[in-house]
């Protein structure tokens, strides 16, 4: 995958904008005698309109008329960075592009809105040399009370430092991060391990973000509410993951290339999705007190060890303990090359672990066409 | 599908104008108002709709009638086994054939939208909207919108100086 390839991945796996700047319906034309009807409609329908507007032509509205005037500033901040970008006059499509242009504009934004900040999104900058910026930002939204916050270094250096101010953020209830080298966690500067640390926070996503073990399993200790986990792009570090949450409920770990999973403990757990990169690296996935585990895989036969419990699921084992089988999965996904004789047994040997599958994915991997392409089949029992 | 209309129950909706619309409860559910009206059991025979004319309420049925979320015959959610982007395509193209109405209903639904809280449905009468405001000068704005700009000069310039990355 190259830098282009990631970065598309990436971005598609940033939550979607709550904010519209296409126009995307047909213009009405005006047939009620010059009444204006939208100022006579009340506030929260206002500030509703105001919140999917563009952070540029949301402040704009203030200049409208009083009836306008302190909206957008009572209305939780929505910021696209994007939106922020300067069109060249005349052209069409492309941006001038100037990072320290375009942080300037930022932090202008956030620094101009009282709070709270309801949705933040920054992800179409190049942080080499604005580190002043980004902990003056850290700042804003430690103080104004972000709920949702999109940070993604553009793509340079890929190891910039995510300043442990992130750490401070207690009132988030979404946080994608992208392309950093997270803060380590047990230095002085990190608040102590708890969950007070991130009370809220509901969805986490991790991005092809440099991180060590230890701090994962420090933002999964601070989160009591987490619900969905995703770790994308994860190359080097980290190369384990421990899933330790007695609130998660969905864990994706996609386009990553780790030596384990671990679920340690995950009494809510219900889906866990892999989906590895490259097969030069053996994965381990270790099921352990997952009661509620409904949803399970891509599980790999040429590339994934099964543990479940304390048993690694062999190939060609032909007899389960009671122990190594997880009978709430119902939905299972495989991918397997059947012109190899050891995935076939490999395969046979996972099936016996999950008794109780109604759906079963089978994606077939054809070994002669090159690795990596397959072709996607579907069966079910009963 | 074939079951649908068998068990289902029904809840009764009037307009101020005096018409009565029987729907699913389900379908009435869409608003989030009716839905407490329901659950607190205020809903014994008839819901009166204030505010709310005949021809508005029958539309704002309508919209619910297409967005109530289907379920299959087990009654499980529909996730696993049809493609959702489908279905949201399809929904796409008649909320575009919805709102292919003149500035008076769309002003009207979205009050509806509003005092029935009605998610979808609110942002869907706003958007064309927030499309309107979108890209355009203020000059623009306010002439589409039949805005009066109230401002004294002085006042406007303090208003661009507050937010002048704004105006940029």
């Amino acid at each position: 995958m190259g830098l282009s390839d990631i970065l598309a991945a990436l971005y598609s796996c940033l939550p979607e904008t709550p904010s519209s700047p296409v126009a995307s319906l047909p213009a009405v034309t005006s047939d009620d005698g010059g009444e204006d009807r939208i100022s006579a409609l009340p506030d929260d329908i206002l500030r509703g309109v105001v919140s999917r507007l563009p952070a540029k032509d949301a402040a704009r509205t203030a200049a409208l008329s009083p009836r306008w005037r302190g909206l957008w500033r009572s209305t939780p901040l929505v910021l696209e960075d994007i939106h922020l970008l300067i069109r060249p006059s005349g052209q069409r499509g492309g941006f001038e592009f100037d990072s320290s242009a375009l942080a300037g504009a930022v932090s202008r934004v956030l620094a101009s809105h009282p709070g709270p900040f309801h949705w933040v999104h920054i992800s179409s900058n190049c942080m080499a040399g604005q580190e002043e910026a980004l902990a003056k930002w850290l700042r804003l939204l430690v103080a104004k009370g972000v709920e949702t916050l999109v940070l993604v270094n553009r793509p340079w250096p890929l190891d910039a430092a995510l300043p442990a101010s992130i750490l401070r953020c207690a009132s988030l209830r979404r946080l994608y991060l992208g392309v950093w080298h997270f803060p380590d966690t047990s230095r002085a500067n990190a608040p102590p391990r708890g969950p007070g640390v991130f009370p809220r926070l509901q969805e986490l996503g991790i991005c092809h973000t440099i991180m060590q073990e230890r701090d994962l399993e420090y933002l999964l200790a601070c989160s009591p509410e987490l619900k969905t986990f995703a770790l994308i792009l994860s190359y080097i570090a980290p190369s384990r993951v421990s899933i330790s949450s007695s609130s998660l409920c969905c864990v994706l770990v996609w386009l990553s290339m780790l030596y384990e999973v671990d679920v340690v403990a995950a009494p809510r757990l219900q889906r866990l999705i892999l989906q590895s990169i490259g097969t030069r690296r053996t994965t381990k996935v270790k099921i352990g007190h997952a009661p509620e585990l409904t949803v399970l895989g891509y599980l790999e036969t040429a590339n994934h060890v099964l543990q479940i419990g304390n048993t690694i699921i062999k190939a060609g084992v032909t007899k389960v303990a009671p122990n190594a089988v997880v009978p709430s999965v119902k939905v299972l996904a495989l991918k397997v090359d059947f012109g190899v004789a050891e995935e076939v047994k490999t395969l046979l040997s996972f099936l016996r672990c999950f008794p109780q599958v109604e759906t079963l994915h089978v994606m077939v991997i054809l070994q002669q066409e090159g690795r990596g392409r397959g072709r996607a089949g579907r069966e079910r029992r009963g | 599908m074939a079951t649908r209309e068998a068990g289902k129950k029904m809840i009764m909706l009037k307009s101020p104008d005096g018409m009565e619309f029987e729907v699913e409860e389900a379908v009435a559910m869409e608003s989030q108002t009716i839905r407490k009206m329901i659950e607190d059991d205020c809903a014994d025979t008839a819901i009166l709709i204030p505010n709310i004319n005949s021809k508005i309420l029958s539309r704002v049925i309508e919209y619910c009638n297409k967005h109530v979320p289907t379920t299959g015959a087990t009654g499980a959610a529909a996730s696993d086994t049809v493609a959702p982007a489908a279905l949201a395509e399809d929904l796409k193209i008649w909320d575009a054939e919805f709102i292919k109405v003149n500035r008076a209903t769309r002003f009207n639904l979205i009050q509806a939208a509003s005092y029935l809280n009605i998610k979808g449905l609110l942002d869907l009468t706003s958007q064309t909207t927030i499309d309107t405001i979108s890209d355009n000068s203020l000059e623009e704005i306010r002439s589409f919108l039949s805005t009066k700009n109230d401002y004294l000069p002085e006042e406007e310039q303090t208003i661009r100086r507050e937010n002048q990355w704004a105006f940029q």
